[in-house]
C-alpha cells in the first residue's frame, strides 16, 4: 500500500514537472538567428523580424543576424547598409559578421560599421544560439 | 487500493500521451529552385504520417512557377495532400501579378516570416 502511494506521488510528480515544462515552454521568450550571406536579403529578414515582434510582443527575445560569406565585403557599404543598421535598433536585431570570412576575404574589420559586432565564427555561433533554443534559418 | 490503482494508470497513460505530443509531423521546405519541388514531393510522399506538409518558394528563380511544367507539380501537390507557396516579396521584386498564378499556389507574404512562424508552430524546418 505505502509502495503504491509513493509510485503515486512520484507518478504525480513526473506528470506535473512535464506538463508544467510544456507550458513554460510556450510562455518563454521566442529567440531567432538568421544566417545569410546576401545583402539583399537583409530587408526581407528585418521585415519578418518587425513582424515576429509584433507577433511575440513581450515574449520577443534576441534576433540575431549573421553575416558571412563570399560576399562579406558589401558589410563595409555603409550607404547601403545604413537603413538596414537603423532598421534593426529600431527592432532590437543585430547584425553580426563572421570573422572568418573577414579575414578570408581580407576584409578589414575596422571598415564595418561600428554598430556591426564580429564573432570569430558564424557556423560556430549559429550551432550555439539553436543549442540555446533559438529559432534558426540559413539561408 | 484498486481505485489508486486505475489513478495510476491514468496518470501513467496521460504522461505518455504528453510526451508523444512532442513528436513532430508537421514539416515545412523553403526553396529558391523549382526545380527541387520533385525531390521534395518524392520526400513528402515518403513521410506516411505527415499531419502537414507545406512548401515555399522564394529568391529569384521564382519566375519558373509560371512555366508549364509547373502544372505538374501543381497536380502532384495536391494528390500528396502538400501546400504550395510562394514568396510575395519575391514576386514584387520580379514584378510578377500575383493574380496570374495558379490558384492553387498560395501567396505568402515573407517566406522568412513564414519560415519562423511555422517553427514556432512546432514545424521542422529544412531551407534549402
Amino acid at each position: 500500500m505505502k509502495t503504491i502511494f509513493s509510485a503515486l506521488l512520484l507518478t504525480l510528480f513526473i506528470t506535473f514537472s512535464n506538463t508544467s515544462k510544456a507550458f513554460s515552454q510556450t510562455a518563454k521568450t521566442q529567440n531567432y538567428v538568421v544566417l545569410t550571406k546576401k545583402v539583399p536579403q537583409l530587408k526581407p529578414i528585418l521585415l519578418a523580424a518587425k513582424s515576429l515582434k509584433k507577433e511575440d510582443g513581450e515574449n520577443f527575445g534576441k534576433f540575431e543576424i549573421i553575416f558571412c560569406g563570399k560576399n562579406i565585403g558589401d558589410l563595409t557599404q555603409m550607404e547601403t547598409l545604413k537603413p538596414h543598421i537603423e532598421a534593426a535598433q529600431a527592432i532590437g536585431a543585430n547584425i553580426i559578421a563572421c570573422g572568418f570570412s573577414l579575414k578570408k576575404f581580407n576584409v578589414e574589420a575596422n571598415k564595418l560599421p561600428k554598430e556591426i559586432e564580429i564573432v570569430d565564427n558564424g557556423i560556430l555561433h549559429n550551432l550555439h544560439l539553436q543549442q540555446k533554443g533559438y529559432l534558426s534559418l540559413e539561408l | 487500493m484498486k481505485k489508486l490503482i486505475q489513478i495510476l494508470i491514468v496518470l501513467v497513460g496521460f504522461g505518455v500521451t504528453a510526451q508523444q505530443t512532442t513528436q513532430t509531423n508537421k514539416f515545412v521546405v523553403l526553396t529558391p529552385k523549382v526545380e527541387q519541388l520533385k525531390p521534395i514531393l518524392l520526400a513528402a510522399d515518403k513521410l506516411t504520417e505527415k499531419e502537414d506538409f507545406q512548401i515555399v518558394l522564394y529568391g529569384q528563380n521564382v519566375t519558373d512557377i509560371l512555366k508549364a511544367e509547373m502544372e505538374e507539380y501543381i497536380r502532384w501537390a495536391q494528390k500528396s495532400e502538400v501546400n504550395l507557396a510562394v514568396c510575395k516579396m519575391s514576386l514584387n521584386k520580379l514584378q510578377i501579378d500575383p493574380a496570374s498564378l495558379p490558384k492553387e499556389i498560395e501567396v505568402v507574404d515573407n517566406a522568412f516570416l513564414t519560415a519562423f512562424q511555422l517553427q514556432k508552430a512546432g514545424y521542422i524546418l529544412l531551407n534549402l
